[in-house]
């Protein structure tokens, strides 16, 4: 089973001009920022934080090697999905962590990681990171098994 | 100065011609190409020559502008290339003498590509 963590982070708290989220709306017209592109700049994100061996579930996993070897798939966009507002965005990731790392401690990391990241491309304010370890990854689990007979 | 390719000899409204200096806009952005959604949804027509990514509509205060973008390897923050997209856009129509006619321009980033790496800067 997944073990599962989340904050809001606070952000959309008492917002100003220049604050994320508010630079999006302005008198002359409004930017919007499609699911698609915080999906891919999140998966990114948490796939640049030491500790994170791959993103997804089992079975999004399974799936997702299947669609890239058929070139369907997009690495970035497996394990994440995300919800968009005009002005915020919440997240929600499984990740696959190195045995031998603290999950919290790898938790932490990847959600600063996603804030900064989600915050400083797209302008939206992140107000929730939502975490899933869906398992460990021990060294040696993607070599192939021994034959044990001849 | 952004120029957009036009036949001179075509007569055109001021929706077309804004919707041309947004495809004009749009090219001499690097961090951005035009998206053109599914089933062309965000198209102008000029005559029989589609305008990729703009759609221009006549609405309350002028006439209403929707950039429809990829964003390419974004160096910067996406409301910054917006806003520079929305300025860029104001002082081509004001120079075409269309800047009275001009309303809201929204700007839509429906996808990001990231290089081949994937690599965020």
């Amino acid at each position: 089973m997944a073990d599962k963590e989340s904050a809001p982070t606070g952000s959309s708290v008492g917002t100003k001009k220049g604050d994320p989220g508010e630079e999006l709306q302005s008198s002359q017209g409004q930017t919007s920022i499609a699911d698609g592109v915080v999906t891919k700049v999140a998966g990114l994100a948490a796939g640049e934080v030491a500790g994170v061996h791959e993103l997804g579930g089992a079975a999004s996993r399974a799936v997702g090697g299947l669609t890239q070897k058929v070139g369907l798939g997009d690495s970035r966009s497996q394990g994440v999905s995300v919800e968009v507002g005009d002005k915020e965005a919440a997240v929600d990731l499984t990740l696959v962590v190195e045995y031998g790392e603290s999950i919290p401690q790898v938790a932490e990391q990847v959600r600063r990681q996603v804030i900064k990241r989600v915050e400083g491309i797209t302008g939206l304010a992140v107000v929730e990171v939502n975490i899933a370890v869906d398992d460990l990854w021990f060294p040696g689990d993607d070599q192939p098994e021994e034959q044990r007979v001849a | 100065m952004i120029a957009p390719a036009l036949n001179p000899e075509r007569p055109r409204s001021a929706r077309v011609r804004l919707a041309r200096l947004a495809e004009a806009v749009i090219a001499a952005e690097p961090a951005v190409e035009p998206a053109v959604g599914s089933a062309g949804r965000w198209l102008t027509f000029d005559a029989d020559e589609p305008i990729e990514g703009v759609v221009a509509a006549e609405g309350a205060e002028g006439i209403e502008i929707e950039l429809h973008l990829i964003a390419r390897r974004p160096t910067g923050p996406l409301p910054h290339v917006a806003e520079a997209l929305r300025g860029a856009l104001r002082k081509a129509a004001g120079q075409a003498g269309l800047g009275s006619r001009l309303g809201e321009v929204s700007v839509s980033f429906h996808d990001i590509d990231l290089g081949g790496s994937g690599a965020l800067r």
